[in-house]
């Protein structure tokens, strides 16, 4: 699974799917020219701005969304800002990151915080779930650690500011307050679905559709 | 679908019935169980647990569907 961040908006999938053991990241935020085929990578850019950042005990088909705010990003060129089932996602210049979401649309395909007007700059916290794993960062992908929550996730819900994350999984619905760091079990039961909406104060509902079921299949 | 935090639905075989309105400075949860039922809670934005108990929304939805939820 990779994802590049070219400048200024510009973005590549170099791989649809997690199925390596490793997950690297892009650490400088003006790609090199330069062939980097030894290492598998079917585009022009140097290795110097990718970096192994985690080894994954179980490949297979992740998730990576934001976790939380705050925070600042050790090298402001290049940060993770969100992802998908299809790859991480690096913005690569400072602005909101609800923007580029939303001209993601497609690779992030897995729901995150839903937008509500406020501004997600500074994000620097994302969750990595993988089938029996969910990782965590709070400095923007440079350490990763384990988080605790059951094992069996099918999706992730997360929501910002407020910095709620649920995971549904195979032993029930879980909530999380603290970025991942802890969970307490909200709904028992196996869970495959979870949707979250934040209200912001003064809230209207929208004209358009609010909930949504679908089944893909159909 | 439903426009109004499920108050009323439409574009599905059988419609679920009406739940609460989302209302402003919460966060609204849904989930879907393994055994077909669609849930619904939700909690104070500053709080960490549901200000309402959990209440199923349908609790025979066919395998493989998903939520979404929107609130911008």
């Amino acid at each position: 699974m990779w994802v590049l961040a070219q400048q200024p908006t510009g973005w590549a999938v170099l791989h649809d799917q997690l199925h390596g053991r490793d997950v690297w990241t892009v650490t400088t935020a003006a790609p090199a020219r330069g062939s980097v085929r030894r290492h598998g990578w079917p585009w022009p850019v140097s290795q110097r701005e990718w970096r192994r950042q985690l080894a994954t005990d179980e490949p297979g088909p992740g998730e990576c969304v934001r976790a939380r705010p705050g925070g600042r990003s050790p090298r402001p060129g290049a940060r993770l800002c969100g992802g998908g089932t299809a790859g991480l996602v690096y913005q690569h210049r400072r602005g909101r990151d609800l923007d580029v979401h939303r001209r993601r649309r497609g690779v992030c395909r897995r729901r995150r915080g839903q937008g509500n007007g406020r501004n997600y700059t500074g994000s620097s916290g994302f969750l990595l779930a993988a089938p029996d794993t969910l990782w965590r960062t709070g400095d923007a992908g440079q350490v990763w650690e384990r988080a605790t929550v059951p094992a069996g996730i099918r999706q992730l819900a997360v929501l910002q500011p407020a910095s709620h994350i649920f995971a549904a999984t195979a032993e029930g619905l879980y909530h999380s307050v603290d970025a991942g760091a802890t969970w307490v079990c909200s709904l028992a039961g196996a869970c495959h679905a979870v949707a979250a909406a934040l209200t912001a104060p003064g809230w209207r509902p929208p004209s358009g559709d609010l909930v949504r079921l679908w089944r893909p299949s159909l | 679908m439903s426009r109004d935090a499920g108050a009323s639905w439409s574009a599905l075989a059988a419609a679920p019935q009406p739940f609460v309105r989302l209302a402003a400075s919460v966060v609204g949860l849904m989930a879907i169980d393994d055994a077909g039922g669609l849930w619904y809670t939700h909690w104070a934005d500053d709080s960490s647990v549901p200000a309402v108990p959990w209440q199923t929304v349908v609790d025979d939805l066919p395998p493989a569907y998903d939520v979404h939820m929107f609130a911008d």
